[in-house]
């Protein structure tokens, strides 16, 4: 896979330059900060670029991967992007969703410490997938709003397991490889979560789940 | 009800106990969690290079574990550095701080906050005053941040109002006031604190 990179701190880096080298992946761009990232893609279109790896925390300040991955969205709206960060946080997820729904991606930085989670990241992302890190569709899914939580609570074990690999953006054939149940299966179970949670059935197609999932999860106002 | 600053000697030495206790806390912190968790590591990547040379041992599947544990240290350092100034705090302001921070307690809070910004030592100020007030939440809180004139109004309301006095000793030297409206146990703390 052909990879940019952006990211200020030079030790991380560096490292994922290499990491990613080991996986077999091109790192066709790589910079300190996100303008720079940005000029490079647009001057050189001859050099085709899969998926964009960014910092959160970098430069343009105070939080450069967010206007950065705006930018790219806008020019190259097939490029994946995938925003590493120091935090898995909330508020920065539903930005990042803000951003778009398709092709794009949320981890911690020492969750893709494997040539194996690195590639099935990118490899997701290019296919037009979400990626979100699953210690916080796990946050998400056991901490949700206060005004949401007995509704959450009336979920079943297994309807809260679907739910929380909603949360992660997997697709029906996703979730049901994890649970090792069918996807016919799968289907039933999130008709019954949109039916508890009062979400529109049109809702639950696939790209826009995840934004009505999360939405719901972090909502203050009630049937919001 | 308005609380009267209390002497000001006898604050700046209840600021003072409270600022060295919660270093030495902090200092703790560190070195029993990640200190003694990356201690740990150096131990295990010795074993590590024993195996090698011996040819034994699960190479993979050890630094897998070796990875997981690096995980847990910087979770605790991520903990620790919530205690010092939450980044999100630093990054996004009070509003979607406050908002993290009521997903993680008991009761159900709600948090009306306006978007704008305010001086790092008032916006530091305030959250810390409402997360030690929502420790003691008994109910549901309602939780406002709004610009009132030159300076920050933060109201919490369906508090136990005994804490008012602790919000008072945390932003009197940043020439805020707290006033208590309500009944002695639940009521509204009232603060505010004035910045450019």
């Amino acid at each position: 896979m052909r990879v940019a990179l952006a990211e200020d701190g030079a030790l991380f880096r560096e490292g994922l330059v290499m990491l990613l080298e080991a996986a077999g992946h091109e790192v066709v761009h790589c910079t300190a900060d996100g303008d720079s990232l940005v000029e490079l893609l647009a001057a050189e279109p001859g050099e085709p670029v899969d998926v964009a790896i960014l910092d959160i925390r970098m430069r343009p300040e105070p939080d450069g991967g967010l206007p950065t991955a705006e930018r790219l969205r806008a020019a190259h709206p097939k490029l994946g992007l995938l925003f590493l960060s120091h935090y898995a946080e909330a508020h920065y997820l539903m930005r990042i969703l803000h951003i778009g729904t398709e092709a794009i991606g949320y981890r911690l930085k020492e969750k893709v410490g494997s040539v194996e989670v690195l590639s099935d990241t990118l490899t997701r992302i290019r296919d037009g997938e979400i990626v979100i890190e699953p210690l916080l569709a796990q946050r998400l899914v056991e901490r949700p709003s206060s005004n949401r939580r007995d509704v959450v609570a009336s979920l079943s074990t297994r309807e809260l397991d679907v739910l929380r690999l909603m949360a992660e953006g997997r697709s029906n054939g996703g979730i049901a490889g994890q649970l090792f149940v069918t996807q016919k299966a799968v289907e039933k179970h999130i008709a019954n979560i949109f039916t508890k949670l009062g979400l529109p059935p049109d809702a639950a197609e696939h790209h826009r789940r995840v934004l009505a999932v999360l939405t719901y999860l972090r909502s203050q106002q009630d049937g919001a | 009800m308005q609380l009267e600053p209390r002497d000001a000697g006898d604050t700046r030495r209840r600021r003072l106990d409270e600022h060295w206790n919660q270093r030495r806390d902090l200092e703790r912190q560190l070195h029993d969690g990640p200190a003694l968790r990356i201690a740990a590591l150096t131990l295990h990547l010795g074993l590590l290079a024993q195996q090698v040379r011996d040819g034994t041992g699960d190479l993979q599947q050890h630094i897998e574990a070796l990875q997981g544990q690096l995980h847990l240290a910087l979770q605790e350092l991520r903990a620790i550095a919530d205690q010092i100034y939450p980044p999100l705090l630093q990054e996004a302001g009070l509003g979607p701080a406050l908002r993290e921070l009521a997903s993680g307690v008991q009761v159900p809070v709600r948090i009306d906050a306006v978007d704008g910004r305010f001086d790092p030592a008032v916006e530091g100020v305030a959250y810390f005053a409402v997360r030690e007030v929502l420790e003691y939440a008994t109910r549901t809180v309602d939780v406002t941040v709004r610009r009132d004139g030159d300076g920050l109004a933060l109201d919490l309301a369906n508090v136990n109002t005994g804490q008012g006095v602790a919000v008072r000793d945390r932003i009197q030297w940043l020439g805020g006031a707290v006033e208590i409206v309500g009944g002695s146990v639940l009521g509204t703390i009232k603060v505010r604190i004035p910045c450019e």
